[in-house]
């Protein structure tokens, strides 16, 4: 071993050394750096991916000086998030599951915030001849095998509001007609464009892939196809770490008139997609 | 749509968009870290455990090649189960939704790659290096210098196929790490972000901004181990 | 003076050398001949405590050897090179003994010159001939001036003008220095020529020993003589 590879070896061992302290410092110091200030909020991906967020939280944060820290995952997620005590306030737009999560004791203060609702979309022809029935009516005529139904059949909040609907106008949905393809709204879109058929959307998808499908909206405006937000924080006594405070004054902010106007005043592609009264 | 993505991704870069540096900076600081934590671990452990032999030896061998393919989502899932406020851990120290948690959740992933491509190098080479070093008089210590530098190239190949499987890793990540903006999203997360958004183009340009990254780290640590 | 006290060992069950006793006082050339498996590399591994005997001891200076020492260098029967230049494996056992730069880097040029390595001075380990591998695994080994030099076939490898000088210059190494260097050779002449003492070792065991014009001229054991004459 030269002098060189003996050096070469200081060098290395130094380098490696130097790169983890280096690591757990700034990861230390990032870690420091959550205030106790900050705010985590546990939302559906659909909510944080309309673009929505982005107009209200500035907003929020300039006014509270709370940074809010956005995590956008599954409505399942975000209020099993909720429960363990991971974040401090939810929005997302499952009823049941959200007076459980308040009944269970592990949220309180809910609040209504908006609603978006869905929307029967079918091709212009309409071979069943929906266009402007109510919804429950609707679907009793395509049922009968006048058209075909796709159906996301993955469990989402659109699926459960779906499978509602479908019970409500006292139908088992299955038979040739039904097809459920386990998919997204935006790959459900597309199927159901290319097969002629109706599909159940949220207002929100079907805005965004307008121009590119030949699908047109033939049900909507009707209390049953309200899909509403609620807003809850977490239990401080059963998670005494989190920002309580912060959650109260986000719940204030987001149902107070200021912010309505700001979620009234929300287009994509023309199209608004949420409502808040 | 490929070709296009290509030239969006080299706009892109030269761009001067802040939030893409900040998120090429956090994937490298958040990868090699993670990479480093378990590499301090994982070479010294890979290097025993290939020089040694005791009972029961194989089965660990088997459970460290199952722990290699460890599913990055139930990785992320147990850190983030660990690491919640309704944790013993959590309670006391809180980091999820940091880097913090994605370097934790990261080097868990690396650690056994890490441990078993080295130790099967020490399996494979070492017993003629130890021999040739004894054989001409090295200490104990002079023949962990020799064994490090011989199995150098073993080594780094050890590192980076542990540094490509984290870099990449997506599942782990957005678990722990929540993808919040400015924050701890990362170039994967990102990606996955714009795909559910619809902006396929945007997306794979940072896939390539990923594979970019990922083939001038290995261009360095090859030029490295030949530097002479 | 290096004293092998009863030494066995076994591979999985299998005895490789059985009760190897042995006197080598110092200052001679001792040859090891004896049927492949014989266990000659193992009894090597031994003598220069690379493995632990499974009984019996070695003694090295009126000392157990229980670890290798520095003064026992070894050249094996498939020789390892670093993945160096062939001037840094060369410098390999003087580095380690922090021995002084210059006076380092002179013996090294000398080495290069004995074994006509001067070209390949550096060239990369792994690019040399199997030849060229033995030559500097040899002169590694010579390099740092061993009190015992123990040497696995040094010349299997070797066209018959280098294995000429290596036995060359083996012998004028132990005669300049004085060590005690023991080689493993299939070469009957080799022996011969080089051994002060040869030993033949066949399934484990010591069968002869004794001064080699005695062992090749007139042996006591007709199994030593039949191997000697190629007729086992
Ligand atoms: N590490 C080991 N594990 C198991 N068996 C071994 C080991 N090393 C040697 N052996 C066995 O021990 C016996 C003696 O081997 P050794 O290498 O000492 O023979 P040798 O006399 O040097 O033969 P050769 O002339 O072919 O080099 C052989 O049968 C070999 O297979
Ligand atoms: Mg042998």
């Amino acid at each position: 071993m030269t002098k060189q590879t003996r050096l070469l070896h200081k060098r290395m061992a130094f380098s490696l050394v130097f790169l983890c302290v280096f690591g757990l410092i700034l990861s230390l110091t990032l870690f420091a750096q959550e205030k106790k200030e900050d705010l985590v909020l546990a939302t559906t991906t659909s909510t944080k991916d309309s673009g929505l967020l982005n107009q209200l939280l500035p907003i929020f944060e300039a006014e509270e000086g709370i940074k809010v820290k956005v995590i956008a995952v599954g409505t399942g997620q975000a209020i099993k998030t909720g429960e363990m005590g991971d974040c401090d306030v939810i929005l997302v737009h499952a009823r049941a599951a959200e007076d459980k999560f308040v009944d269970d004791g592990y949220g309180v203060h809910r609040r209504d915030v908006m609603y978006n609702d869905f929307i029967l979309v079918g091709p212009k022809e309409d071979p069943a001849h929906v266009q402007g029935l109510p919804i429950l009516e609707a679907l009793q005529v395509i049922a009968k095998g006048k058209g075909i139904f796709v159906s996301r059949g993955d469990d989402s909040g659109t699926h459960k509001k779906e499978l509602e609907l479908w019970q409500k106008a006292g139908i088992k949905p299955q038979g040739k007609w039904y097809k459920a393809v386990g998919k997204g709204m935006g790959d459900t879109l597309v199927m159901t464009n290319e097969l002629g058929a109706y599909t159940l959307a949220d207002r929100g998808t079907y805005a965004a892939m307008k121009k590119r499908l030949a699908l047109v909206s033939l049900v909507y405006g009707e209390t049953a196809l309200f899909n509403p937000y609620g807003v809850i924080a977490v239990n401080p006594q059963r998670h005494p770490g989190v920002n309580y405070q912060g959650a109260m004054a986000f719940i204030e902010f987001i149902t107070s008139p200021r912010a309505k106007k700001v979620i009234n005043n929300y287009k994509v592609n023309g199209e608004q997609l949420f409502i808040a009264e | 749509m490929f070709f296009s993505s290509v030239k969006e991704g080299i706009k892109l870069i030269f761009s001067g968009n802040p939030e893409l540096y900040m998120i090429i900076g956090r994937t490298l600081f958040v990868s090699l870290s993670a990479v480093c934590i378990a590499g301090l671990i994982g070479i010294p452990l890979g290097i025993s455990l290939g020089l040694r032999e005791f009972p029961g030896k194989t089965w660990v061998t088997r459970i460290l090649y199952v722990f290699m393919g460890l599913p990055p989502v139930f990785v992320g899932l147990i850190v983030f189960i660990l690491l919640s406020r309704s944790s013993p851990i959590g309670r006391r120290i809180y980091l999820l939704f940091t880097p913090a948690a994605m370097i934790i959740a990261q080097a868990i992933l690396a650690l056994p790659i890490i441990t078993g491509l080295i130790m099967t190098a020490v399996e494979e080479k070492a017993e003629p290096i130890i021999l040739t070093s004894k054989g001409l008089g090295a200490n104990a210590l002079q023949i962990k210098l020799t064994l490090l530098t011989e199995l150098k190239i073993s080594f780094i190949a050890g590192v980076v196929a542990a540094l490509g499987r984290v870099i990449a890793e997506v599942g782990a990540v957005t678990l722990v790490g929540g993808d919040i903006e400015g924050y701890t999203r990362v170039l994967t997360t990102a990606i996955v972000l714009e795909t559910r958004k619809g902006h396929f183009q945007l997306a794979l340009a940072l896939g390539l901004i990923l594979l970019f990254i990922s083939f001038l780290i290995n261009t360095a640590l090859y030029h490295w181990q030949y530097r002479r | 003076m290096l004293t092998a006290e009863n030494l066995t060992q076994t591979y999985d069950g299998r005895t490789v050398v059985q009760n190897f006793t042995f006197e080598f006082p110092p200052g001679k050339i001792y040859g090891v001949i004896g049927p492949n498996g014989a266990g000659k590399s193992t009894l090597l591994r031994l003598l220069s405590a690379m493995e632990k005997p499974l009984s019996g001891r070695v003694f090295f200076q009126e000392k157990p050897l229980v670890e290798p020492a520095p003064e026992i260098c070894c050249v094996w029967q498939r020789p390892y090179l670093f993945q160096r230049t062939v001037a840094e494996n060369i410098a390999y056992g003087l580095s380690i003994r922090k021995r002084n730069r210059q006076v380092a880097r002179r013996r090294i040029e000398e080495l290069l010159a004995i074994f006509k390595l001067q070209e390949l001075r550096d060239q990369r380990a792994s690019k040399l001939s199997g030849g060229e591998t033995a030559r500097v695994a040899i002169a590694r080994a010579l390099a740092v001036q061993p009190q015992v030099l123990i040497l696995d076939e040094p010349t299997a490898n070797l066209d018959p003008g280098n294995t000429r000088l290596v036995e060359k210059v083996i012998r004028r190494v132990h005669q300049e220095e004085g060590n005690t260097v023991i080689i493993v050779t299939h070469d009957m002449f080799q022996a011969k020529r080089l051994a002060d003492i040869t030993l033949y070792l066949s399934g484990g065991r010591l069968i002869e020993s004794g001064c080699s014009r005695q062992v090749f001229g007139s042996p006591f054991s007709e199994e030593t003589r039949r191997f000697i004459n190629g007729e086992l």
